[in-house]
C-alpha cells in the first residue's frame, strides 16, 4: 500500500497548564474551537496533513499535560519529536517566566537540533495582556527561535505558527537528505514513497537528522 | 447480569443489628449485577469505607458525624493558611517563610443535620443511618489537635490550588451538567470539588524531610484527580461524605480494610497488594502499572505483544489515561460511568486471585488492567494486520477511543475481562505447576476457577 504522504514530520506542544495547547491544537487539526476542553492527561495528539511545494507532510502532533506530573511518558515524547511548539498565555507573565523552564526540558530531552517555536497564545485578549510582544520576541531571539502571538480562538496565526515550522523541519531534512545521498539530485517527483523515519536512539543528544533512513 | 442489587438484596447482606456482615456478597453483587440506582449512594458508603462494614447504627451515627466534624476544621485550617499568605503579600518566593496562623479552639463548625430529616420519610433505609442526640463539643478539641499536627506547607498549597483552579472548568462531569442544570447548581458543584480537592491535596502533601523519614510520598493534587473526584461528587449528595470516600479510595490499601479473612499471611508477601490508588497518581506508580500491563500482554497475547515492540509501542504509554483514570473518559458522561467505577471498586476479583493463592498465581495485578487486555483484543486484528508504523497504530487506537465502544459494549468488554482474567490464572498456575507435577491439574484449576466467576 502506497503511503500517503511524503514525509511525517513529528511535532510537540508544551507549555504550562491552561495556556491553550489544546485549543491551539484543535484549531489546526480540525478548524474548530470549544471554549469548554476537558483538561489533557498525560499526553494526546492529532494528525493533520499539510502540502509544502508540492510535497505531502503528515503532521503527527502531540499535546502534552501541562503539569509535569508524569515526566517518564511526557519525555519519552520529546526525543521523537522534531519541532517544538512553546506555547505561553499572553495574560499570564507566569506561564511567559516558565518557558525558561520548559527550554531546559528540551535541552535536557530533546534531540539537539529540534526546531523550536515560541508562541504567545490568546492574543485576542489584549485587555488582559500582561507580556508584551516584544519580550516574547525578544525571549525567542535569546534562545534563536521564531516566535508568533496566536489566537486559537480567532484563528490567528495559527496555521502560520505550524506551516512555518513544518517549513523549517522541510528545509532542514532535505538538506540533510541531499548531503547524504551525492551525486542523487534527483528526488523521485511528488508521488514517492519517501518517508523520513527517525530511527530508535539510545543517546538522545545525538541529532535525530543524522538517524534518518528512507524507506 | 441479573437484576442490580435492590432493597430484598440489599437488606439480605446485613444482621438483625444492622451490621453489614456479608461483605464478600456484597461485592460479588456489585461486581457482577451493580447496583440500582437509589441504594448507590448508601452501597458505596460501605465500599468506600465511610461507613465500616460491621458498624451498628449507633456506631455508624458517630463515625458520620466524627468525619463531617473533621472535613468541616481541614477545610477551614487550609483557608485560614491560604487566606494569611494572600494577605501577607509576600513575593511568592517568600511564602515558605509566612508562618503559619495558630489553631482557633473558637472556630464555629455547624454540621448540617438535614440529612436526618430527609431520611426520616425513606423508611427502608432507616436501618443504615438515623439520628441520635448526643453532645459532640468533645470532638472538636480533639480534631482540632490532630489537624494542627500536619504541616501544610505554603508554596505547595498555593501551587495545588492554582491548578486546581485551573482544572475545576475542564473538569468532564460539569461539561456534561452544562446541557441539563442550571448555573446554580453547577457553580455550587465546583465549589465543592474545588474544596475537595484542595482539602485532599493540603492534607497529603509532604516536605521532602518527611518524605525522607516516614518513607511518605508526595501527593498533593494530580491532574485527574478532578475527574476521579467528580465521581464521588456525583454519587453523593454531601461533599464531606464524597471527600472521605474520595480519600478512601485513594489511600486505603487496597486489599487491607477488608474484614474479609482470606489467608492474609499470603497476602501480606505480595508488595502489589499494599499499593494504594494514589500511588499510581504518581510517576512511578503508574510506570509501575504499565509494566504490569505489559508483562500479562506477553502472557495473555505474545503475538500482539511482539507487534508492539515492532512498533517501539512496548512501554504501553498509550494506556495512560486509561488506567490513570480508571478508563472515565471511555464514558460520555459520569453517571453513566458509575457502574464500571464501583465494578473496578468491588475488588471482587483481585480478592479471589488472593483466595486462589493457594493454587495459582504468583502476583496480583488489578481488573482494570484485564479491562485493557480485553480492549486491546478488539484492536488487534487491526495493529496486527494493518498498522505498520506507530502512526498508523496511533490512527487506530484514536479512532477507537473516540468511538466509546467500552460504554457501548459494557457488558461485553466485562466478560471478556474476566475470561481474560481466567486464562491468566489457568497459564500462571501451569507455569508454576510444570516444575512439580507435570500433568493432570489444570482441568482441576480450571473448574475452580470457572466455579468462582461464571
Amino acid at each position: 500500500m502506497a503511503k500517503a504522504y511524503d514525509y511525517l514530520f513529528k511535532l510537540l506542544l508544551i507549555g504550562d497548564s491552561g495556556v491553550g495547547k489544546t485549543c491551539v491544537l484543535f484549531r489546526f487539526a480540525e478548524d474548530q474551537y470549544n471554549a469548554t476542553f476537558i483538561s489533557t492527561i498525560g499526553i494526546d495528539f492529532k494528525i493533520r496533513t499539510i502540502e509544502l511545494d508540492g510535497k505531502k507532510i503528515k503532521l503527527q502532533i502531540w499535546d502534552t499535560a501541562g503539569q509535569e506530573r508524569f515526566r517518564t511518558i511526557t519525555t519519552a515524547y520529546y526525543r521523537g519529536a522534531m519541532g517544538i511548539l512553546l506555547v505561553y498565555d499572553i495574560t499570564s507573565e507566569k506561564s511567559f517566566d516558565s518557558i525558561r523552564n520548559w527550554i531546559r526540558n528540551i535541552e535536557e530531552h530533546a534531540s539537539a537540533d529540534v526546531e523550536r517555536m515560541l508562541i504567545g497564545n490568546k492574543c485576542d485578549m489584549n485587555d488582559r495582556r500582561q507580556v508584551s510582544k516584544e519580550r516574547g520576541e525578544k525571549l525567542a531571539i535569546e534562545y534563536g527561535m521564531k516566535c508568533m502571538e496566536t489566537s486559537a480562538k480567532l484563528n490567528e496565526n495559527i496555521e502560520n505558527a505550524f506551516f512555518t515550522l513544518a517549513r523549517d523541519i522541510k528545509a532542514k531534512t532535505e538538506k540533510r537528505l541531499n548531503q547524504n545521498r551525492p551525486g542523487s539530485n534527483s528526488q523521485n517527483g511528488t508521488g514517492s514513497n519517501t518517508k523520513l523515519k527517525p530511527k530508535d536512539n539510545g543517546g538522545s543528544k545525538s541529532s535525530f537528522f543524522k538517524m534518518c533512513t528512507i524507506l | 447480569m441479573n437484576q442490580p442489587i435492590d432493597s430484598k438484596k440489599f437488606m439480605s447482606f446485613f444482621d438483625q443489628d444492622y451490621r453489614l456482615v456479608k461483605e464478600h456478597e456484597l461485592r460479588k453483587a456489585i461486581f457482577k449485577d451493580g447496583i440500582e440506582e437509589k441504594y448507590r449512594e448508601v452501597a458505596w458508603k460501605f465500599l468506600f469505607q465511610f461507613y465500616p462494614f460491621n458498624s451498628t447504627k449507633r456506631e455508624r451515627f458517630i463515625k458520620r458525624n466524627e468525619k463531617l466534624f473533621e472535613y468541616a476544621l481541614m477545610k477551614n485550617r487550609w483557608s485560614k493558611i491560604y487566606e494569611n499568605i494572600i494577605n501577607s503579600g509576600a513575593k511568592e518566593e517568600y511564602y515558605d517563610q509566612i508562618p503559619t496562623p495558630s489553631i482557633d479552639f473558637n472556630v464555629k463548625i455547624e454540621i448540617n443535620q438535614d440529612f436526618y430529616k430527609e431520611k426520616q420519610n425513606q423508611s427502608d433505609s432507616d436501618f443504615i443511618e438515623e439520628s441520635q442526640d448526643l453532645n459532640f463539643d468533645y470532638l472538636k478539641i480533639q480534631t482540632l489537635l490532630n489537624i494542627s499536627s500536619k504541616n501544610i506547607i505554603n508554596s505547595k498549597l498555593v501551587s495545588d490550588i492554582r491548578q486546581i483552579d485551573k482544572d475545576i472548568e475542564r473538569t468532564s462531569y460539569f461539561n456534561e451538567l452544562s446541557n441539563y442544570e442550571t448555573e446554580d447548581k453547577i457553580k455550587k458543584l465546583m465549589d465543592s470539588l474545588k474544596n475537595l480537592l484542595i482539602t485532599f491535596s493540603a492534607f497529603n502533601q509532604y516536605s521532602s524531610k518527611e518524605m525522607g523519614l516516614a518513607g511518605k510520598c508526595d501527593l498533593g493534587y494530580t491532574q485527574g484527580m478532578n475527574e476521579i473526584a467528580s465521581v464521588f461528587l456525583s454519587a453523593f449528595k454531601e461533599e464531606s461524605v464524597a471527600y472521605w470516600c474520595f480519600s478512601n479510595y485513594m489511600l486505603n490499601d487496597t486489599y487491607s480494610n477488608s474484614s474479609l479473612t482470606l489467608n492474609t499471611e499470603k497476602i501480606a508477601d505480595s508488595h502489589v497488594l499494599k499499593t494504594s490508588v494514589a500511588h499510581y497518581f504518581s510517576d512511578y506508580g503508574i510506570n509501575t502499572k504499565l509494566k504490569h500491563l505489559k508483562f500479562l500482554l506477553g502472557v495473555i497475547d505474545p503475538e500482539l505483544n511482539k507487534k508492539l515492540v515492532e512498533l517501539k509501542l512496548q512501554d504501553m504509554n498509550f494506556c495512560h489515561e486509561w488506567l490513570l483514570l480508571s478508563f472515565k473518559r471511555c464514558f460520555n458522561s459520569t453517571i453513566a460511568y458509575q457502574k464500571c467505577f464501583e465494578i473496578l471498586s468491588s475488588r471482587f476479583i483481585e480478592f479471589h486471585h488472593a483466595a486462589l493463592k493457594n493454587i495459582v498465581v504468583r502476583n496480583v495485578y488489578s481488573f482494570d488492567l484485564f479491562i485493557c487486555l480485553s480492549l486491546l483484543r478488539q484492536l488487534r486484528e487491526k495493529i496486527v494486520k494493518n498498522c505498520h508504523d506507530e502512526s498508523e497504530f496511533y490512527e487506530a487506537f484514536s479512532e477507537f477511543n473516540k468511538s466509546k465502544f467500552f460504554q457501548e459494549n459494557f457488558e461485553k468488554i466485562i466478560h471478556d475481562s474476566q475470561e481474560i482474567f481466567g486464562k491468566y490464572c489457568i497459564i500462571s498456575n501451569s507455569v508454576i505447576q510444570s516444575d512439580n507435577e507435570k500433568n493432570g491439574n489444570n482441568s482441576k484449576t480450571f473448574a475452580k476457577i470457572k466455579d468462582l466467576f461464571f
